[in-house]
């Protein structure tokens, strides 16, 4: 057998941590805890979270490993925010019941979080007419991403802040109030995430017990039941987060 | 006594008040409601006056927007998925059992909380931060009687304001006396924040006025003066505690309009 890279990619898993404690290690750790890491937290400040599945929830654990004093979740999904609040401490908003950008202020002393995380990216979902808006564009090939969640956090974000994009987007987006935040001056830090720069780090901070990743699985199937555990994914079937196929 | 804080309305009984009928959910914002009707309205008594099928069109087509803005459920935005009803905010609560408003307004000042209570302590200082209230006098030790102008109306309001509870350098609770139409509690807390030596200054104002069912969305609408004024109140104290002045950015320099 050929592995290409071996000298980096891959990993020891040091003994006595079991193979779900370390399997998110992999992907959607790291990824929230670039999206954390991006925003250069300071002790005391207040960090919000677009998107409470797994990379989401990931980004606010790290929040607070990297020193945040508040953590808020924002999703529409009350079981996912549920989640966020019972294994990450955060205080939650549901975006169908309020004005996310409003109630961020009135959370802040009207000011903003310090740092918004979009861990939702290009097919955020809206029930707004902007929503609508995205999708016809869409529908007509003039638009390839809705950017709802990066607008969001542009007008909520506090003066001088970060918003830091973990969520994907792949092409061209609309109505972006850019005029917001070459006002607010926000710093704007996204990208892939850089896997081998945490994964020995996040290792240890397992093997040290500061983390369990594996509160995100929700499904445990065998590898034969995998396109019925895609499907459970896709639909979010039983509060679907993460399902583990085992051989 | 009733204090302000008595109503609770935290994020969890918030989110239970949605969707409360089911399938015919509202989806249409109070304000285009009333457009919808008024619209709708007209419409309809157009088409009426001119007997036509584009008549007969017109006032069908002023029916549904009429229905529409009374119901307050659009089908066009139930089959794409949108929603531009209200969404609840902790800005402007409603009490239960219809017994009035609450608004709730917070900023960041750049002083120091002792600084900020002790101003707000004196309220002859009032006149000079708060849009529509043109004279505080002291009348007794926790009491002061006040002279407004009504932002709605433009008419004068008077009323008398006692002082309830105060703790330095944290918080003044005050409520009025008379059952004037500005019949209100409030309350300002001054707390912490994360830099320096900032202050995050809380303004709750609750108008304890029942109404009954048919007022509920014209009380809705007329909560957002009070919201609004309160952020506008809060504002021009954070300009005055900070720069010692105020600047008029208003269309009318003076800054007295009548809207």
């Amino acid at each position: 057998m050929r592995v290409p890279f071996a000298d980096i990619g891959p990993v020891k898993i040091p003994e006595g941590l079991s193979d779900e404690q370390v399997l998110f290690i992999s992907d959607a750790f790291p990824t929230g805890y670039m999206g954390a890491d991006n925003c250069s937290i300071q002790p005391g400040q207040t960090v919000a979270v677009w998107g409470a599945g797994a990379v989401g929830l990931f980004a606010m654990k790290s929040a607070y490993l990297l020193g945040a004093s508040r953590v808020i979740a924002i999703d529409r999904f009350p079981e996912r925010l549920r989640v966020a609040r019972e294994q990450c401490q955060t205080e939650t908003l549901n975006y169908e019941d309020v004005d996310v950008v409003e109630e961020l202020k009135q959370m802040t002393g009207g000011r903003g979080p310090d740092a918004c995380i979009d861990a939702v990216g290009m097919e955020a979902h809206s029930s707004t007419i902007m929503g609508v808006y995205d999708k016809a564009k869409q529908f007509a090939r003039l638009e390839t991403d809705r950017p709802h969640v990066l607008r969001q956090a542009i007008q909520a974000c506090r003066k001088g802040g970060t918003l830091s994009i973990m969520g994907v987007y792949g092409g061209f987006i609309d109505k972006i109030p850019m005029g917001a935040a070459f006002n607010k001056g926000l710093q704007f830090r996204m990208g892939q995430m850089h896997a081998q720069k945490y994964t020995h780090m996040l290792l240890d901070r397992v093997q040290r017990g500061e983390v369990d990743p594996s509160f995100v699985i929700t499904h445990r199937m065998s590898l034969q039941d995998a396109p019925q555990g895609y499907e459970i994914f896709r639909q979010k079937i039983g509060n679907c987060l993460r399902v583990v196929f085992t051989p | 006594m009733t204090t302000p804080q008595t109503a609770s309305t935290s994020k969890q009984n918030i989110s239970s008040r949605l969707h409360q009928d089911g399938t015919r959910t509202i989806n249409v914002g109070p304000m285009e409601r009333l457009i919808s009707i008024a619209g709708g309205g007209a419409l309809t008594y157009y088409g009426l006056r001119h007997l036509s099928l584009r008549g007969a069109l017109f006032a069908l087509l002023g029916g549904d927007l009429v229905y529409r803005g009374i119901t307050g459920h659009c089908w066009l935005y139930q089959v794409l998925g949108v929603s531009t009803a209200e969404k609840l905010r902790s800005t402007l609560v409603r009490l239960p059992d219809n017994q009035g408003i609450k608004v709730k307004r917070t900023v960041t000042i750049n002083r120091p909380a002792e600084d900020l209570y002790r101003f707000w302590e004196d309220v002859e200082n009032m006149p000079r931060f708060m849009k529509y209230i043109q004279e505080v006098s002291r009348t007794g030790e926790n009491r002061s009687h006040w002279v407004a102008q009504s932002p709605v109306l433009g008419t004068r309001l008077e009323w008398d304001s006692e002082v309830t509870h105060s703790q330095a350098p944290s918080l003044i609770a005050w409520r009025t006396l008379n059952q004037t139409s500005f019949a209100h509690a409030g309350t300002v807390r001054f707390g912490p924040a994360p830099y320096g030596n900032e202050t995050t200054v809380t303004l709750t104002l609750e108008f304890r006025q029942p109404v009954g069912q048919v007022g509920a969305i014209t009380e809705k609408l007329l909560g957002y003066i009070p919201e609004q004024l309160a952020l506008e109140d809060l504002r021009r104290f954070k300009q005055l505690m900070e720069a010692a002045e105020i600047a008029q950015s208003e269309s009318h320099p003076s800054g007295r309009s009548t809207m």
